[in-house]
């Protein structure tokens, strides 16, 4: 019997759109006229090496955000992961996987660390990231008496700075990552109880499930993800610096909640990775036009506010709606 | 419904007591597979707890509970799982922004061999699942975009996913229609096909009729009776469920009541007050009465302006107004006791003597300086006054008995001086020393002029303590009755039967 | 599905005899180590150390009043540090680029801050959003502004009689310490003799009871929030007349501190409960920390990583606490 009562609801379409789409191609077409070269192939390329750490963060941020929770310590993670890295590459001769491979674990390690806090201890999330960014940063900053780590081995390089196929390393990754988080996410129990824990956590523990154990796993893949982030701005800047991350925390932040992820349990990969581009498209054409860095922070703020506030009414104002 | 197999469930004897209440006592139950066994009851009767004890959430004190006559030790949440029993309560347990399918199958998730979700197969049977029963919902519908009605169809189907021989339905029709109802009870004679027995917890006794085997009747944490639906009538339900005419002795001082201090006009507010009329005089206790889910407290909210307020006028003291909000009505003389003292009422971490000053800071100290003092005697008087005890003016609120964190919210809102008190359930899981205290008290308030509208769910209070009584049933006034009332009658109301 | 009303009794007298011993204990462990870097440095104890360490630390313990006030309603300002950063980039301009007598700085200083809090009050209170989003949002709207309003060059260079509240003396006293101690007893006395100061309480020790109460809960969100940020502007102004500059950064290192303080100093971060009492000597343990830290010529690049743990510590004690009651 196929006959399915399908319900559907204009309401609950208006509800489900995303406006972050239409944000996105808005921004293209304006700054599009308002830059001759915002819309070339070298911007995008360009674009991609240097947004990659974002999209990246990105990915591993819309894990905690489903569950509800946020991540003020990952540009500090991903800072201290580069220090160790380059430590280890300078004063122990360590080679470079090996190299790579220690920043991942630090940041890893971190993510267990915020798990813990939130999942153990029920500290909220946005003190414990808070708390660690903290610990990340004084780390960092002690690691090399807060110098830079430079004259690291030429093969850092690579990653950082080369092609594949025409496309930059970066981009793969940042590809790869996305295809990993969009398949945990979708397709996998671990994306189900992510996704429940946010929902819904008393069903969640009804059912038998270990809460505590996904929620410290979410914040671990957060870890990872920085890691990984890490690592392409190592390459990058062959060298590594003790504030060159902070405050990407924020921008990822930001990426992640005008993508569509306001609320527990709502949220997407690629609705993060739309975000993500939102807020690379959007640095990358205030530079071309001309406006100034600091500029550029009042005004992400103001969005970023403005968002959440829109769509938070949206959501209070559709309930409403719905029930009517 | 064979009455010769055996019973799937038993409870025997089973007891349970916290501090001051015997919640149950030596109560028996028992489920044939394929049968829907009403439990019905007053609140308070006994019947959640009993459920809870079911589910493994509460250990019960004596008693024992057997499956297929098999007597199982350890009775834990684990257990009744494993013998298949399931809980549909009001409050659901699903994702709201996942799809039904994906509700149903959660924690059970199936995977292929790559270890990936396998989605066809777990929309597939989901399908199967929901036609095996006759629920028409779309798998892929998200649940906040079902109604109450397929939500709750959805609920149910997960708790049949986990393959439950036992489930528990609690007050399953209270939120909706009567074609939904038809839905819902022609799926459950599908599932009575199926062999599995069901637990039906309603007040509505058309429903009793209408879908029962057999029915239950507890009261006051003990079995009254276990007929079969075939074999009694409502009158007999209704007997059992009031008992004989206690003659409870309320020290009420009948007075002639002034003028009007509050009338209600065609009020109008979320899903559980539909057009409610209301008058309430000054020198008289007036009853709200009505099953639980009636919408009296939603009411009471709605006047004092905790809820909002869609339609309709409230006159205080002859001046009219759409809507109040809490300061506003405070200002007005108004004074709300709430139903969940605990969350509406109390400063739990704050002292007895904060607790008292906070609906009147202002009116004592309306230099807006606290003056420790006159704190101090005001707190002293009102502890005096409603024999708190401990009287210790520090102790934090939540220490106290909740007979005398009752009292402690009572004193807050005398302190505050209304004219009109609004009582939420004055008395609800008090001891009975401080509950004539406290009826001994509304006497003296009424007495003394002021108007107190009253909601309470046991009806030898309402009868005991009222002027007037008002019912009202699933939302709407049902009735209204004099002083010389009795219980079946109001009873009858606030089921819906005349 | 109502449960019964099931209630407790007998709590014991215990409770508040441990209340007492933890309250007392704050005390200790800052006695316990000043004595313990006294130990290992004598020059701690010298009274030209004390004052110094106090009147550098004059804004942080300011600071952290307004995360008192903010945590007693059980909220949070994560913009504090930003604030502080906006509020005295303010200043700073209007005492550098405007030729208007100096103590306009003070007041346009004192009403960003309010501005600042009354936006975080109005998106708690009327959009309803957790206030660890709305704070954290204004965290950068007001970082960004202060970028904005300072451009590339700091302020620095101000007016005389203006750097008299960083670096002048009264009757011997450094201004600073004059400055915190009458804040001090002023939001002392209006938390614990004004009613609004009391509303504070209720609403943190439980927002519906608040509301059933016919308090005006919008009203105290609102001034909790304005409160902190007045109080940010204030720290911020007495940090700008001491260094006699402002950087884009300035506040950035107050926010943590700023939670740690009241936490430590037995404010619950649930709210209800805590003072400003408390909060000086949460205060002062941190700064008695970073101060030996100091002395013991730990450097400073690790302070942040020391803020971090004990951060992450005081909030989990707090709520350890709280859960047993």
């Amino acid at each position: 019997m196929q006959n399915r009562s399908k319900k559907f609801s204009l309401k609950a379409f208006l509800v489900g759109i995303q406006p972050v789409n239409w944000v996105l191609i808005v921004l293209i077409i304006f700054f599009s006229l308002a830059s001759p070269t915002f819309l070339s192939i070298e911007n995008a390329l360009s674009l991609s090496r240097q947004g990659a750490l974002l999209m990246i963060l990105c990915m591993g941020v819309i894990v905690i955000k489903i569950t509800g929770g946020m991540d003020l310590s990952n540009g500090a993670t991903m800072t201290l992961g580069g220090m160790v890295m380059a430590w280890a590459m300078v004063n122990l001769n360590i080679p470079l996987p090996i190299a790579s491979l220690l920043a991942i674990l630090t940041t890893i390690f971190f993510g267990f660390l915020n798990g813990f806090f939130v999942s153990v201890l029920k500290i909220p999330s946005f003190i414990s990231t808070l708390g660690t960014q903290g610990i990340a940063v004084g780390l960092a900053l002690g690691m090399n008496n807060g110098n830079v780590i430079g004259n690291l081995p030429k093969e850092i390089g690579v990653i950082g700075n080369n092609d594949i196929l025409g496309l930059p390393i970066p981009l793969w990754i940042t590809i790869l990552a996305f295809i990993l988080t969009f398949i945990l996410l979708n397709h996998t129990k671990f994306g189900v109880y992510i996704y429940a824990i946010g929902g819904n956590e008393e069903a969640l523990k009804l059912s038998g499930k270990s809460v505590l154990m996904y929620k410290i796993l979410a914040y671990a893949y957060s870890g990872f993800m920085a890691g990984i982030a890490a690592l392409i701005l190592t390459s990058r800047n062959m060298a590594a610096q003790p504030t060159v991350g902070l405050g990407m925390e924020f921008q990822a932040f930001a990426g992640v909640v005008l993508g569509g992820s306001f609320m527990a349990g709502r949220g997407t990969a690629i609705g993060a990775a739309i975000g993500a581009i939102v807020i690379i498209v959007l640095r990358n054409g205030l530079n071309l036009i001309g406006i100034p860095t600091y500029l550029q922070l009042a005004i992400f703020g103001s969005i970023l506010i403005t968002a959440i506030v829109l769509s938070t009414l949206m959501e209070q104002n559709a309930q409403k709606w719905l029930e009517e | 419904m064979p009455k010769k197999s055996l019973p799937i469930l038993e409870m025997r004897k089973i007891s349970k007591a916290f501090p001051g209440v015997q919640a149950l006592d030596n109560v028996d139950f028992d489920l044939h597979p394929g049968e829907v066994h009403v439990l019905i009851g007053e609140n308070g009767a006994g019947k959640s707890t009993l459920m809870k004890v079911l589910a493994g959430a509460y250990t019960s004190d004596q008693g024992e509970i057997c499956i297929n006559h098999e007597h199982i030790p350890h009775w834990n949440p684990g257990t009744a799982k494993h013998h298949g029993i399931s809980m549909v309560f009001q409050e659901f347990t699903l994702l709201p922004y996942r799809t039904v399918c994906e509700n149903i199958f959660l924690g059970r998730e199936l995977t292929n061999k790559s270890g990936f979700l396998d989605k066809s197969s777990m929309y597939q049977q989901a399908e199967k699942l929901l036609d095996s029963i006759g629920v028409e919902v779309d798998t892929r519908s998200l649940i906040i975009n079902l109604g109450v009605a397929d939500q709750q169809m959805v609920e149910i189907s997960k708790a049949l996913a986990s393959e439950a021989k036992i489930l528990v339905l609690d007050e399953p029709t209270s939120a909706l229609s009567l074609r939904e109802i038809e839905k819902l009870f022609s799926i459950i004679r599908v599932l009575k096909a199926n062999g599995v027995g069901i637990i039906y917890i309603s007040h509505r006794l058309e429903e009793i009729k209408q879908i029962g085997d057999r029915v239950t009747v507890m009261r006051d944490g003990k079995l009254i009776g276990t007929k079969q639906v075939s074999e009694t009538s409502l009158n007999e339900i209704i007997g059992m469920m009031v008992g004989r005419e206690i003659k409870d002795l309320f020290p009420r001082h009948y007075t002639t009541p002034g003028n009007i201090a509050l009338s209600v006009k065609g009020l109008c507010s979320g899903k559980k007050v539909n057009n409610i009329d209301l008058e309430l005089h000054f020198g008289e206790i007036v009853g709200l009465a009505g099953l639980v889910g009636s919408g009296r407290t939603e009411t009471a909210r709605a006047i004092f302006g905790l809820d909002a307020v869609k339609s309709g006028t409230i006159e205080v003291e002859g001046k009219e107004y759409h809507a109040l909000t809490p300061p506003t009505a405070v200002k007005l003389g108004i004074g709300f006791v709430p139903e969940d003292r605990r969350r509406d009422g109390l400063f739990s971490i704050l002292s007895v003597q904060q607790n008292i000053v906070m609906a009147s800071l202002n009116k004592l100290f309306p230099s807006r300086l606290i003056s420790y003092s006159k704190e101090k005697t005001t707190a002293d008087y009102y502890v005096k006054k409603f024999n708190l005890q401990p009287p210790l003016l520090d102790r934090m609120a939540q220490f106290l008995s909740g007979g005398n964190q009752q009292k402690l919210v009572l004193g807050k809102w005398m302190a505050a001086n209304p004219r009109i008190i609004i009582i939420d359930e004055p008395t609800r899981g008090i001891d009975v020393g401080a509950k004539s205290e406290i009826h001994a008290f509304m006497d003296q308030l009424v007495n003394a002029g002021h108007a107190i509208l009253m909601i309470s769910s046991e009806l030898p209070e309402i009868l005991g303590m009222s002027d007037r009584i008002y019912v009202m049933h699933e939302g709407c006034l049902a009735g209204e009755f004099s002083r010389g009332a009795n219980s079946e009658e109001i009873l009858r109301c606030a089921m819906g039967v005349r | 599905m109502k449960t019964a009303v099931i209630e407790k009794t007998n709590r014991t007298e215990k409770q508040t005899l441990a209340d007492f011993l933890v309250k007392f204990s704050r005390v200790g462990i800052l006695l316990l180590l000043s004595l313990g870097i006294t130990l290992l440095n004598p020059d701690f104890l010298k009274i030209s150390n004390i004052s110094n360490v106090i009147r550098t630390a004059s804004p942080q313990i300011i600071i952290a009043f307004g995360m008192t006030f903010v945590m007693l309603t059980g909220g949070i300002d994560l913009s504090l540090g930003s604030a502080v950063t906006l509020t005295s980039v303010v200043a700073g301009y209007v005492l550098t680029q405007m030729d208007v007598p100096w103590i306009l700085a003070i007041f346009a200083s004192l009403l960003v801050g309010a501005l600042s809090g009354l936006i975080i009050g109005l998106l708690i209170s009327v959009v309803k959003l957790p206030p660890a989003v709305a704070s954290y949002g204004m965290l950068w709207v007001d970082r960004g502004l202060a970028f904005a309003i300072m451009g590339a060059k700091p302020f620095f260079d101000f007016h005389e009689d203006f750097r008299y509240f960083g670096r002048g003396s009264f009757l011997g006293v450094p201004v600073p310490i004059w400055i915190v101690a009458l804040i001090t007893i002023a939001l002392m006395l209006l938390l614990k003799f004004t009613t609004v100061g009391r509303r504070f309480y209720a609403l943190g020790a439980n927002s519906y009871a608040a509301k059933a109460s016919g308090l005006e809960v919008k009203k105290i969100i609102l001034q909790a929030y304005i409160f902190s940020g007045v109080l940010a502007a204030i720290g911020g102004l007495i940090l700008a007349a001491r260094l006699n500059a402002v950087d884009q950064d300035l506040g950035a290192p107050f926010l943590m501190p700023a939670i740690a303080s009241p936490v430590m100093g037995g404010t619950s971060m649930t709210g209800g409960q805590g003072g400003v009492g408390g909060t000086v000597v949460g205060a002062l343990i941190m700064i008695v920390v970073t101060n030996g830290m100091n002395l013991l010529g730990i450097s400073s690049l690790w302070q942040q990583f020391v803020t971090g743990v004990v951060v992450i510590l005081a909030v989990w004690f707090d709520i350890l606490m709280r859960k047993r009651s």
